[in-house]
Order: structure tokens, then sequence, then C-alpha cells
């Protein structure tokens, strides 16, 4: 069957941004040309390069009470080894990995909830993995490997705890004593929450009391999953006498050169950060910078030389999406209105804090005003525990994942209570206070109804749960949905500050822009790059007359700015247009003076300037700038996003999936994704994300799932063998849809489209296996065993009914 | 097996390689095509051939480079991504597969060179695949970005492309 129609159509045409090209490097990446932290540090492009190897816990919970290491300072090829009693790293006091985010601060002050449960090589490791104890610089990854092998360790054995209802209990032990001596319960960030009540709006009480019904779900995400991309963390360290240079993938360099600063003490002019390409990043670097940079660095200092640290493929699985449980009371009436929402959030953080809190708190807030707006009473508890579990961090898509496997089915609970149909409720109570006609958000219904007439709503879903045809005597199939709003545009971008681009148009006419940022395949070179052609129409600029450099150097290019999301694509997009303003002026101003007139009775058009009173009267830009003084004209132009609230706008993620009701897989048979993102950067690029962004999703859902040995915990598949991603043979298909309806603020308005091009996608299978055969599972992911479970609970309960 | 000396062809070129001085007995062969040939569009990632990123044609067939030893490799001709370039059929294929629905065939690019030659593989032995032996040759690696849809309509484009200009030759 052939494939509807669904080429993207541009709400205000354009020559570049928002069509159908090739990314501006896909010829380098499909040549294998361009280059990763391992690339551009081999070792024979920095001779006398060692190896560092930091000891990974091998128990959940223990402390190490006495070390011997000589053995492996006596092994050949081992340059330094530094412990975790060193009298130089104690004095560095904690540090944090809680979402440092975009947010660059010195470590003394805040702008978001920062937790302070680190330091560099503990002595007391709080998961098995923890990078703690000891680490050595050798002058093969060999030899260092081996060096850790030597160290003689004892431990003292504490007892472990791993899940937040064993958390919570009296005698639990405790996991942070230095952050809270007498629980597990992480401190809320705001002082002044009392009884762990974060958020009220309306009154609850009085929701429920005037309430039809009450439905009540409880939905855990998380735990499971983890980035899974194919480079891994790293840096290499020189510190040399006066000056630290660092190789790093981390996705922001000058992140990273703060970090440095902070635990080195050696100014910010002598610290350099290089990055450039990254082998994705789905979420792994918003948390800040990790223990490992400080711990080479001194490794580094020691040893004279340079100091790799590269993370293995074991290493790699150093978070997972944070583990969250949402149980929601919903007051609703017989008209298919939520009129509260009473809920308690909950948070297993792991062995350190990762964003997990925000995912309780924070996010959950935001969500009310960003999509549940029509609903006007909420009350919200939130909790966030320690355990010895891998560290919950996060994963693109950060809590809004979560949040929409626990939000969205309520809607479906409504529905079968009622009768009305699921995309009516909807319509009834998402939505924000914008882009509102008669009670109907306008971006939400276009995704619906655009994603509706995809899948083919109308004909292929059940009318009753379960209710389809049997297929070949034992599979079922189902159709389903989740909405959610998509995220980020300026306004959620206030933390960023001032960002930086530059133009240098060359006497060639030929351009190079700076736009750093590390190329993480979010595309934000490429939207960069097409908006400077948009913006210089009137110097006939193509894309490919533009050359963007791929390395962000915090000694010689502008400030680098992190890849989250894909908003990178429009904030550089919304600065270039603005840059192009000055370019204009500046060539003006300097021909004005070559033709003695003012800048004001100038303009320019084809490449040429001319005089408005006299077209004739012209100069080509190009002869100008080779024929006068052959020197670039460069502008250098600094943007604040807007202020101002403009909403967000929606997307909406129907799935068809078919079940095996003798062995009980789940396959999705075909996706329709439809993403309101107000402003198409890049058409290819973005569909390109609503493509991709499935791969993660569905794997999330169906495939991925870590797997522990509870008796000592450890992780027993953190391996890409046996921790299931996607492949080609395991992909749907998917069909996107790029609408332009919400408009935002700046010269284009856009909002991101790279992490939300799945938050809706497990709502929606769990939504379709609901359809499919009347089993809602709870519990993220989706397996066999559960969907086993759930037909028998239903056969068990037909059975009792007499059916 | 023990060698002290190994013959390459590597992009054409020859090489002779002593154990020793050039490689360890216990290399693999990724590592002496990146830190000795400063071949980087080889690129590592499991190192347990699970994700196909280091994917190499020698003598015409897809080898995962991380899983083979050098001297395993010794007398074979081998081709990295660095031997192709951009008039390459499959290379244009995964370039110019940018259309309405497709895509694109890489987003952060480093499993690229890997599905690349991979292709290669695959339209050496059959280059009219159908969908199914797409996905199927396909299947060894990992994509974390996702765009299997667009590297599956690539590796498509690059058939169509190789069987015209076959099909082109035969007419003449
Ligand atoms: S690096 Fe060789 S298969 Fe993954
Ligand atoms: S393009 Fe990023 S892993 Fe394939």
């Amino acid at each position: 069957m052939s494939k509807p129609d669904t080429t993207f159509i541009q709400r205000e045409g354009k020559n570049y941004l928002g069509t159908y090209r090739p990314k501006i490097d896909a010829k380098d990446k499909a040549l294998g040309k361009v280059q990763y932290l391992d690339d551009i540090t081999l070792k024979g492009k920095l001779p006398g390069m060692l190896y560092c190897k930091i000891l990974n816990s091998p128990y959940a919970h223990a402390k190490i009470v006495k070390m011997d290491t000589s053995k492996a300072e006596a092994l050949p090829g081992v340059h330094a080894v530094i412990r975790c009693d060193d009298p130089e790293l104690r004095a560095l006091g904690r540090t944090t990995h809680a979402w440092t985010d975009i947010a660059i601060t010195p470590k003394e002050s805040d702008t978001i909830d920062r937790f302070w449960d680190r330091v560099f090589l503990p002595s007391r490791a709080l998961w098995a993995g923890d990078q703690m104890g000891v680490a050595v610089a050798a002058e093969t990854p060999e030899i260092a490997e081996e060096a850790i092998k030597l160290v003689d360790i004892k431990w003292e054995m504490l007892p472990p705890v791993y899940e937040m209802d064993d958390a919570k209990k009296p005698d639990a032990p405790i996991v942070h004593t230095e952050m809270n001596p007498n629980s597990n319960q992480l401190k809320h960030g705001d002082d002044s929450v009392v009884d762990d009540l974060v958020f009220e709006r309306g009154d609850i009480d009085k929701a429920m009391e005037d309430a039809d019904y009450i439905i009540e779900v409880e939905k855990t995400f998380g735990g499971t999953s983890t980035h899974g991309t194919l480079e891994y963390r790293g840096c290499v360290i020189q510190w040399g006498e006066d000056k630290i240079d660092v190789w790093t993938n981390h996705y922001m360099a000058d992140q990273t050169r703060m970090f440095i600063h902070d635990y080195t003490g050696v100014p910010l002019n002598r610290v350099r950060v290089r990055n450039g390409n990254s082998g994705a990043h789905m979420g792994k670097w918003n948390t800040g910078e990790d223990t490992f940079y400080i711990i080479t660095a001194y490794l580094s200092k020691r040893a004279g030389r340079p100091v790799k640290y590269m993370m293995n493929n074991h290493e790699e699985f150093h978070e997972t999406r944070s583990e969250n449980r949402y149980k929601i009371k919903a007051a609703c009436t017989k008209d298919g209105r939520v009129l509260g929402f009473d809920a308690i959030a909950e948070g297993n953080t792991g062995a350190y804090v990762g964003g997990c809190d925000h995912n309780v708190e924070f996010i959950v807030q935001e969500t009310f005003d960003r999509i549940y707006y029509p609903i006007k009473n909420v009350r919200l508890h939130a909790y966030t525990w320690f355990t010895n579990k891998i560290p919950g961090g996060v994963v693109r898509g950060i809590g809004n994942v979560q949040l929409s496997w626990a939000f969205n089915p309520i809607f479906q609970r409504l529905s079968d209570l009622t009768g009305i149909d699921l995309l009516e409720i909807i319509r009834i109570n998402c939505g924000n206070n914008f882009n509102q006609i008669g009670g109907l958000n306008t971006s939400l219904d276009r995704v619906l109804t655009e994603g509706a007439r995809l899948i083919d709503w109308d004909k292929k879903r059940n009318k009753t749960p379960g209710g389809g045809e049997l297929i070949d005597g034992y599979k079922k199939r189902g159709v389903g949905v989740g909405v959610w709003n998509q995220w980020h545009a300026e306004l959620n971008e206030l933390t960023r500050g001032y960002y930086e681009v530059s133009i240098r148009l060359n006497p060639d006419m030929s351009i190079i822009i700076q736009a750093p940022t590390s190329e993480t395949g979010a595309g934000g070179n490429s939207a960069a790059v097409f908006a400077c052609a948009e913006n210089l129409a009137f110097l006939n600029t193509k894309p490919e007359d533009i050359l963007w450099t791929p390395l962000c150097d915090t000694e010689l290019t502008l400030r680098d700015n992190a890849p989250t999301d894909s908003v990178i694509s429009f904030l550089y997009a919304e600065a270039m247009a603005e840059a192009a303003v000055k370019l204009k002026a500046e060539i003006l101003r300097r021909v004005a003076e070559y033709m003695e007139k003012e800048p004001e009775e100038l303009d320019i058009e084809n490449a040429y300037v001319f005089e408005k009173a006299d077209p004739e009267n012209r100069i080509e830009v190009g002869w100008f700038m080779l024929h006068t003084d052959c020197v670039p004209i460069h502008i250098h132009h600094a943007r604040h996003n807007v202020n101002e609230n403009a909403g967000l706008p929606y997307g909406a993620w129907f799935v068809e999936v078919e079940v095996d009701t003798e062995i009980g897989t789940v396959e999705v048979l075909d996706m329709a994704v439809v993403n309101d993102v107000g402003c198409v950067m890049h058409a290819s690029g973005a569909e390109s994300q609503q493509l991709g962004g499935q791969a993660l999703g569905i794997g999330e859902i169906l495939t991925e799932e870590m797997q522990y040995d509870w008796e000592t915990g450890t992780p027993l598949n953190n391996n890409y063998i046996d921790y299931k991603m996607l492949t080609m043979a395991d992909f749907p298909s998917v069909t996107p849809l790029l609408i332009e309806e919400w408009q935002g603020l700046g010269r284009y308005g856009a909002a991101g489209i790279a992490e939300g091009s799945f938050c809706g996608t497990g709502a929606a299978i769990a939504n379709a296996v609901y359809n499919a055969i009347g089993v809602e599972i709870d519990k993220q992911p989706i397996t066999p065993k559960k969907i086993l479970a759930g037909l028998a609970k239903i056969r068990e309960n037909d059975r009792k009914e007499g059916k | 097996m023990k060698k002290d000396k190994v013959r390459l062809t590597v992009n054409g070129r020859s090489y002779e390689f002593l154990s020793g001085r050039d490689f360890e007995p216990g290399d693999t062969l990724s590592k002496l095509l990146r830190e000795r040939l400063g071949l980087t569009g080889v690129r590592v990632s499991c190192e347990q051939g699970a994700c196909g990123a280091c994917t190499i044609l020698m003598d015409g067939k897809s080898v995962l480079s991380c899983m083979t030893l050098v001297i395993e490799a010794d007398g074979s001709e081998i081709l990295t991504i660095e031997g192709l370039n951009g008039k390459d059929p499959v290379v244009d294929a995964f370039v110019n597969t940018y259309g309405p629905g497709e895509g694109t065939a890489m987003q952060c690019g480093f499993c690229t060179p890997g599905f690349v030659l991979e292709t290669h593989a695959l339209l050496n032995e059959n280059p009219n695949p159908s969908d199914e032996e797409i996905t199927e040759a396909l299947s060894g690696h990992i994509c974390r970005c996702g765009c299997y849809h667009g590297i599956h309509t690539a590796v498509k484009k690059a058939a169509d492309h190789i069987c015209s200009c076959e099909g082109g030759e035969q007419n003449e």
C-alpha cells in the first residue's frame, strides 16, 4: 500500500530554511571524514600520551578499609597512581552531577538546584560500577587495566538498598549520610517546601467531591534503559606548566572549561577546551561533567604527560533513564472533563542525582501549564530517593517520556467510562492558554486530526478494547495514541544567556560562519548555514558558499552552545538573521564611504550596492572588496532570547500494533508521528528526528531492559550484545508529518523537535496494546511476560463472571 | 597462529607490517588501521562485534575489524571508507537521501562508514536486493540515531543507480 503524501508545506515560503536538502556535512559523514574525540587524539598525534583507568566498584555498597597500590605503582609502564586518600584530591571537596546543563555558573552560584553528592574518587562505592578508590595512568590501556587489577583492596561490605519502597523504610541503610543522615530522601531544592507538597493550584479536594468518577493510575517508567550511543564519553587532558589543554566529546566546551577551572584554580584563559563532533548525545551530557575529568587532570599533572580517559562499553552504561513512579488520582465528570489531578511523584535516583528530582518536581509542574492547562485543580507531592542502583540520569526526553506514559492512560480510562472518543477527551482536557479558538487548542487539534487521518483511526481503532478480530487464530491488532507538548521554545532556553555567532565575508564572497556547537546529529550546523544563506539573499549567497567549522575551542572560537534538543537549530537561526542585518549595514557603511554617499542613500540587491535614487550608480560588493583592501568583513552578534511566554505546540503519536496472544510479543506495524514545531528549520533533518527518535522510543518500550543480579546489584547486560537496541530489522514503517500551526517568538518562532520526537511513543504503544487486547501495562518496558500475565488475568475475570 | 610479517593491501596501497614493531600479535585489525595508518573512518565502538561500526571490506566481503586479528588478515585486500570518494554511488545515495518522508541516512555520522561499506558488500553480491534482503544484510549494524528508514532508502537508491548503470552499459 502506498503511503499518503506527507510532504511538509511551509507556512511562509523560504529558499533554504525549512526545505528538503542534504545535511551540510552529509558527504563528510558518509566518507568517514568527520572526526570524533578518539580520532583527533590518536597516540601518534599526542606523543607520550598515557591512558587512564579508574576502578569500577565491583560492589553496590562497600567501603575501602585498606588499599595497597604498591604492585600497581611498580608495574612497568605505569606513570601515576592516584588514590582515594590523596590529600590534593580530598582538598577539592564535593562536586555535583545534577544537571549543570547549559546554565553555566561557577561552583558557588546556582541557577538551578544542584546537589553536592559526589566526590572525586570516593572510598565508598554506592553502586556496582561506581568510579572510585583508585586511578592510574599508564603507557597502554592494557597496562592501565592490569595495574588496577594489581591493587589490593580490603573491603567492608555495607548493606545495599535498591528499590524506592525499601529505601523509605526506617531501618533502611542510608546511602548518602552527608546529604541526609536520617533518611534516603533527597531534600527538596526549595527550602520552603512543607510536607513534600511542591505544587498546588485550585481546590483539588473540592474537585474530588464534585467528581462523577475518580480514576486512579499508578505508572512507572525508567531505571531500565540507557543512552546507547556509539561514541563513549572521554577526554584527553594535558596539564602543562601554566596551562591545561583539554580535548573532549562533552557537548559544551565552555561548560567543561568552567568545571575544570573550578576544581584546579587555573584561570579560565589558561584552560583550553576543544570539542567537536559527537557520536550522538541522547541526553548523556546534560548532567554536566563527570568526575573523570578532574581525575584525569590530576593524573596528567603528576605524570607530566597528556592522559586519555575513555569509557568502555560497560562503563558507558553509566546512568539509566531515571526511574519515576506516578500515582495519580483524577477527578472526572460524565461529560469527559478532568477537574483535577492529585498526584504523588516519586523518583529512584539511584546512587547519585542526575536530574531525577526534575522529573518529580519541576517538569511535572511545567507539564500542568504546558499541556494540562484546562485542568484547573492540581496537587503534587514529590519524593526523590537514593538507592544503590545505577544513577538515574538525563536521557533524551527527560521526564516528559515518563510523564507522558503516566498521564495519557487517564484519558483512555475516562473514554471507557464515558463512551466519548479518546481523541475528543484529549481535545477537551489538553492544551495551554495560547492558540485557543473556542476552547480548542489549534495546535493540539491539528496534530490529532492529521495523525488520526494518517493511521486511519476511525477504521482501524477497535470500538471496544480487545474487540478486534483474531488474526491467524492468535494475533490481535489495535491502534493507540499519545500526545505531548513539543519542547523548548525561546522562553525555556533563557538560562543560556547571550549566545554568539559570527559571519565573515571574504573578498571572493565566500563566507565562514561561527555558530559553535558540538554536532551530535541534531543538525544545528546545517540550520545555521541555511539561516545564513536565507538572510544573505541580498548577496545571492547559497549554502554551498558557506563554511561552518566543526571545532569549538575556548581559546580561538566564540563560546559554544549546548546542542540540547534541536534548539540550537532555531536559536542560531534567529541570531544569524540578526547578524545578517548587521553585515548589510557594515557593507553599506564601507561602500558609502567609497561612493561618497550616506549609507541611507544606498541599498544592496543581487550582490550590488546601488544608489536608491539612481540604481544605475552601483558597485558589485565582491569587486569593492577585492579592489579596495581585500579585508574580510567580520560581524559578531550576540543575542538573548525573548523573555515572554508564547506557550508551546504539540505532537501526536499514533501507533498500530499486533500482539501475539500466545507468546506475548508486541510488534509495531505502523506509526504516524505528527509534530507542530512552529517553524521548521530543515525539513529533512526534522523528519529524520521524527523517524529516528522512534528507534530509542520503541526500543525503551519493547526491547531494551537492563538486567541485574540482585544478590550483588551488578548490572548483567551492560553491553551492546545483551542490551537489545533496535536494528533495521526491528524498525517499523513510520510516517512523519511536520506542521507549522503554532507561532513562537522571534523572527521564526520555532520549538525543538529532536528531544520531543518520541515523547508520546511509549504512551501510544501502551494505548495500542490496550486497544488490541484490553491489557493495560503499568510498568515500562512492555514485555511478553507482562502481556501474558495481563491476558491470564482477563481470562480469570471472564471465568469468574461466567463469560 | 604466529606471524612475524603481515602483508596487506589497504585502499590500493601495499604494506608490510612487522610483528613487535608495527603490531602486537594480539592486535586487532581496527587498531592497526586506526592507529598505525590513521584511517579513523574505521570507527570503533563496542569492540565485541555487536554494532558494526568498525566494518571494512576484506577481499570484497564485509568484516568486523574489531573482531579480526591483524595476523588473520595477512595477504588480503582491504577497503576502508577512506578508499571511497564522493563519486561512489553508495556514498552519493547516502548523501542524497533527504526527500519528503525519507529523513536522512545519518545524523551523528558515527555509524555511517560501517553502513556504507556493508552496502557495498551487499551490492557486490546482490546488485538488485529486495527490501527484505537489504534489511537482513544491514541488521548487524546499530544506528542509535535511528536512521534506519533513511539508510534503507539510500541502499535502494544506490542499487537502482548501480543497476541502471550496468543496464546502460549492456545496451550500448
Ligand atoms: S566496534 Fe566492531 S562491531 Fe562494534
Ligand atoms: S547516525 Fe548516529 S549512530 Fe547512526
